[in-house]
């Protein structure tokens, strides 16, 4: 008896040695042969895409995909400048009010239909109706005509009109500088009128059809989505790959295993591996990174107490370690003062606040809350968001709120915060959908999203007043001197506690080439070739 | 035989109908507000008013409770909340997984634990019970979630042998499958060296001995055939049980099946989803039972005659 | 797995040293439950590190290492050790009471009172428990009462029929006749003559309900369906240490050796009870 003890204690004691870190798979990271056409991209997932219908999907790995199967009328380039994509060119009125868009020739859909201005302005009618329950429709609102359609007392909107089957015309209600960059986002996407008046409005997503480089092959829900080629696509020799295809169900350290035995092309890095795989030569060539235009952040319900006073939000702000989180992250990323990111135009340094509990503790005295208090978070179930919110969770108890954890799955978390007094306190990022600070400050702030993205309910008619006052203006100085105002204000307000801006990061197969991280969007698969 | 037929597939219907009740309080009844557990995250003024008139929340409890029986009765689990789509579509999705995860299970850990444990079927006092009743002891003790994460760590890290999880090929199937086989392997050898033993030593199989038949006879005819009842009676507890286990096999191997939809269903607060998933396996382990129960009518002899 | 046919070893020797055995796996853990702000150097919901760069290996200031947040990983153990004890046993309480009752009523009342409370326990019996347990943990929110509360209203079947089939055979009993023939009441018949009677068994089922509460406490917690954080919890530790296993092995082996020493000890002390108190029918 003793002896099969000891024999299991060994067992246990060799079990708890760590496996050293594998190598990547092998072969020649770069080299300088010209693209090959051919082969097909694998890539891992833990869920299925929320969305393939442009209308609908408003997360990275639904705009990834929608951007395989539909095109927009112009795009960003590898940065941020704003090229060509299914319009040839386009003149801006001396007012700024009218856009005029000359389509390209030769865009098909997958079906072999010709792409013409009808489907263009058929795209952005079903983007704003009602019944579609899009999140990008406010986008789009600043179209002459527009509001009026979402109210169902006119049949089209008036502002987009299509004198000519190549042309396409808007007009605005006002000057918008933003403009062209709303219609780079896939919430503009071109999709095919047949296709989405006979599947309708719910199955439309389970049956997409583009004009992009790739169409819908297969989707297996909870098992795989393959993506073929199209061959009527109208760029030339484009996409190089055959197809790509995603293996659904695969949770990030299976991910991980499997880039390592070369079974897939791209993944993330795990964050226990995080260390290691930096501090390793063999990963080096193959590591992606980027810093990105987004903010994490706890979001403090205004509307529901005890965050409806300034006094407990900012004691919030101060009770938080921030560098502590940063490296819970591995370091990837800066710690966040302000809303805006550093890289974003016409952001300036925000003061915002330090780590300091005393200082906390002396709010929420102010605010009559010397005992403390109790609340609830709620947070992504993933592994990262957890250790996050356990170690603020920590940070609180030291100023005496005791915070419950509510971990719940992402889709729902983003679902929930919308609707008012459900959710008091959240942890959730934002990434900039274009490169101007109103995608940070209207989007998520302005009183008038709060059916939309300002899940804080935040609302200060002052900054109102500067954001709207900003937003028509077209020259940068005045415009960012606005917007940082309001900004100060929002900080002073503190309806966030702005944690940290991440970093990403992604590793890849030795012969995947071409394929790289952009700031705004996920990444374009149509330049990805494989060298073998 | 028809009889005892009839009582049972009766006692089931009766006990289903029971499960169903339990569901339908739990759901609907006890919370504060059914319309906003139900809606979960999506709690906005229009779903909820939908949610009342569709569920019918301002009827009586017992004309809900009718309602929702008629529904189930065609099949009706109601919508997920998250996904829109019909919740026994979902659920008729997941079904093989765990059929399969949970047979292989179970057919391979009875086989063995059948085999050893009247392969060790002794007098009681021995060695071997001694090993038998402590190594089964110890072993059961062990949580099968490490236990499993304990064998993607030896199997799938550090020797590579086997897939990391997942669901596809029979590799896939025998990390998940070993797990909670060795569980019900340890169970049934303890069981079958309990009851055989015991069988063992009554009278009639010493008469047998005396008699001067073959010792092999003896064990398989006479000792397994009376052991067999229990044993039966016994497979049908446990079918319950190895849903509870599979749950977990299934979250920590990425199986995607009922155990790990429910899981995943309460951290997407669909309540709709998790009551159906439920509910759908606690009828799962009903027919089952009822399976294993008429098995047991055509062993009995004394349930032939009633 | 179902409780099946509780045969001890036949010998009492033999049990004593099961018993002995297992009382000495508890008494460590009630020690260490008891003494865990003593015999641990930190707060075991403290983050200790200076700085997080991954967990500590066991060694130096940290007898098992510090886990994926910078906690120290004993300290964590030590405190899951009052966790686990609490909430097993005020599960196996709840079971036992509601057991007794259930098995007293049915096996003395008979009739339909014993027919419909049998035919709940099929019920109980036929639904899967832990998915049962993840119904009631989306409807009231976890804490550290209401996940015991409703671990026991699951558990005590087996006590039901168990306490069931000794009323049965007790109540042929000379002294029993003799008291219901004298027109004892309903009460006194149940608690002065069957309750002592039933008591033996109950207390061995207890012991063995103590050691399953805190598997499916673990099995619970493992899901993310437990006590809420940060109150350590041996089956949470399991799964938040999970996709560091082949970094940080010891973070998943540490809890997972502490939830089966546990589990030992109460079954050694369940399996060594039988054959020392009272006849045992199997």
């Amino acid at each position: 008896m003793s002896r099969l003890a000891w024999l299991a204690a060994l067992g246990v004691l060799a079990t708890a040695c760590a496996v050293p870190l594998d190598p990547p798979p092998s072969g020649a990271p770069d080299g300088d042969e010209p693209p090959r056409a051919g082969g097909v991209l694998r890539e891992a997932s833990s869920e299925d895409p929320r969305y393939l219908d442009p209308a609908k999907g408003y997360d990275t790995v639904s705009w990834g995909l929608e951007q395989m199967l539909f095109n927009t009328l112009v795009d960003y380039d590898a940065g941020t400048t704003i090229v060509p994509e299914l319009a040839e060119s386009w003149t801006l009125s001396p007012d700024g009010r009218h856009v005029s868009f000359a389509l390209r020739h030769d865009v098909v859909f997958s079906t072999g239909r010709p792409m013409t201005a009808a489907d263009v302005k058929y795209s952005l009618e079903r983007l704003l109706r009602p019944a579609i329950h899009s999140q990008g429709a406010e986008f789009f609102h600043g179209l002459e005509g527009a509001t009026d359609y979402v109210a169902g007392k006119a049949k089209e909107v008036r502002g987009i009109r299509t004198p000519a089957p190549d042309r396409v015309e808007f007009d605005l209600t006002a000057v918008d500088p933003l403009f062209l960059h709303k219609l780079t986002m896939p919430f503009a996407a071109v999709v095919d009128r047949e296709a989405a008046e006979r599947y309708g409005d719910e199955d439309f997503t389970r049956h997409p059809v583009g004009t992009g480089a790739f169409v819908l092959e297969e989707w297996v829900y909870g098992q795989r989505l393959r993506l073929a080629r199209n061959p009527r696509y109208f760029r030339a020799g484009r996409p190089y790959l055959d197809a790509a295809e995603v293996t659904i169900g695969v949770s990030p350290q299976l991910a991980w295993l499997k880039y390592q035995r070369g079974e897939i092309d791209l993944a993330g890095i795990p964050s226990a591996e995080f260390q290691r795989v930096l501090a390793d030569a063999r990963y080096r060539p193959l590591l992606l990174s980027r810093t990105t235009l987004r903010t994490q952040y706890l979001g403090l319900n205004c509307e529901v107490p005890p965050f409806d006073r300034v006094a407990v939000r900012q004691a919030m702000n101060l009770a938080i370690d921030k560098r502590r989180l940063l490296e819970l992250i591995d370091g990837q990323g800066v710690i966040a003062t302000g809303i805006l990111p550093p890289d974003m135009p016409g952001a300036e340094p925000v003061p915002g606040y330090p780590h300091d509990p005393a200082a906390a503790r002396r709010r929420l005295e102010e605010a009559g809350l010397a005992a403390g208090f109790a609340t609830t978070l709620w947070a992504s179930r993933d592994e990262g968001s957890m250790r996050l919110a356990q170690s603020m969770q920590e940070d609180l108890r030291q100023i005496g709120v005791r915070l419950a954890l509510k971990p719940v799955d992402f889709p729902a978390l983003i679902e929930a915060v919308r609707h008012p007094g459900i959710v008091p306190l959240f942890l959730l990022g934002w990434e900039a959908d274009f490169p101007d600070p109103s995608n940070f400050l209207t989007v998520l702030l302005h009183s008038r999203s709060r059916d939309t993205n300002n899940n804080t309910f935040y609302s200060n008619p002052e900054v109102d007043r500067l954001l709207d006052e900003a937003d028509p203006l077209l020259d940068p100085a005045r415009r960012f001197r606005l917007f940082h105002e309001a900004e100060v204000q929002i900080v002073q307000d503190a309806p966030w506690v702005p944690l940290f801006h991440p970093a990403g990061s992604a590793v890849r197969h030795p012969r995947v080439r071409g394929y790289e991280l952009h700031p705004l969007r996920p990444s374009h698969v149509e330049g990805v070739w494989l060298a073998w | 035989m028809t009889g005892y037929v009839v009582r049972r597939v009766l006692r089931a219907l009766t006990t289903l109908l029971g499960a169903t009740l339990i569901i339908f309080v739990l759901v609907r009844v006890v919370p504060a507000d059914p319309a906003v557990t139900i809606a979960g995250p999506k709690a906005d003024p229009e779903t909820l008013a939908a949610i009342r008139k569709d569920l019918g929340l301002d009827d009586p409890v017992a004309v809900q409770y009718g309602r929702y029986l008629a529904r189930l009765a065609h099949a009706d689990l109601g919508r997920s909340y998250m996904t829109g789509r019909r919740v026994a579509g979902v659920i008729a999705e997941r079904v093989p997984a765990t059929a399969l995860l949970a047979a292989t299970s179970l057919a391979i850990g009875f086989f063995f634990g059948l085999a050893l444990g009247i392969a060790t079927a002794a007098r009681r006092g021995s060695l071997i019970d001694v090993a038998v009743l402590l190594g089964t002891l110890i072993g059961l003790s062990i949580p099968g979630f490490w236990l499993g994460n304990v064998l993607i760590y030896e199997f799938s890290y550090r020797l590579k042998l086997l897939p990391l999880g997942g669901y596809g090929t029979w590799r896939h199937l025998i990390l998940p499958a070993t797990t909670l086989a060795i569980g019900e392997f340890l169970f049934y050898t303890r069981f079958v060296h309990t009851n055989v033993g015991g069988t063992l030593a009554s009278d009639y199989i010493r008469t047998a001995r005396a008699k001067g038949a073959p010792p092999a006879r003896i064990y398989f005819v006479h000792a397994l055939r009376n052991a067999l009842i229990p044993i039966v009676t016994v497979l049908g507890l446990d079918i319950a049980d190895l849903m509870s286990g599979v749950v977990l096999t299934e979250t920590v191997f990425n199986w995607p099946g009922l155990g790990r939809l429910a899981v995943q269903a309460v951290f997407g607060l669909d309540i709709p989803l998790v009551a159906g998933t439920v509910l759908f396996a606690g009828v799962l382990v009903l027919v089952a039972n009822l399976v294993v129960d008429l098995l047991y009518g055509t062993i009995d002899p004394r349930v032939q005659r009633a | 797995m179902p409780e099946a046919a509780l045969t001890g070893l036949g010998s009492r020797r033999r049990s004593r040293r099961l018993f002995a055995a297992g009382g000495v796996l508890v008494g460590a853990l009630a020690l260490v439950a008891l003494a865990a702000p003593w015999l641990t150097a930190y707060d075991p919901d403290a983050i200790v590190v200076a700085s997080y760069h991954g967990p500590l290996g066991p060694g130096g200031a940290h007898p098992l290492g510090t886990d994926t947040l910078g906690r120290d990983v004993w300290a964590r153990l030590a405190h899951g050790a009052r966790t686990s004890l609490f909430v097993g046993g005020l599960a196996m309480v709840v079971s036992f009471a509601i057991g007794m009752t259930v098995g007293l009523a049915a096996g003395y009342f008979g009739g339909l009172v014993d027919a419909g409370l049998m035919w709940l326990v099929d019920l109980v019996l036929t639904m899967p428990s832990l998915l049962l347990l993840i119904v009631l943990a989306t409807i009231f929110p976890p804490s550290i009462l209401t996940i015991p509360l409703v671990i026991g209203a699951i558990g005590w079947t087996t006590f039901a029929r168990t306490v069931r089939g000794d009323v049965l055979s007790l109540r042929e009993r000379d002294y029993v006749q003799a008291a219901l023939a004298l027109g004892a009441s309903d009460a006194r018949i149940i608690l002065r003559h069957l309750l002592p009677g039933v008591l033996p068994g109950a207390v061995v089922l207890a012991a063995l309900r103590m050691s399953g509460a805190i598997v499916v406490d673990a099995g619970l917690s493992y899901l993310g369906l437990g006590v809420p954080l940060p109150t350590p919890s041996w089956g949470r530790m399991v799964s938040d240490a999970q996709t560091y296993i082949a970094v940080a092995p010891w973070l998943v082996v540490a809890p997972g050796v502490a939830i089966a020493l546990a589990v030992i000890g109460f079954n050694l002390i369940g399996y060594g009870l039988i054959d020392l108190i009272g006849e045992r029918r199997t």
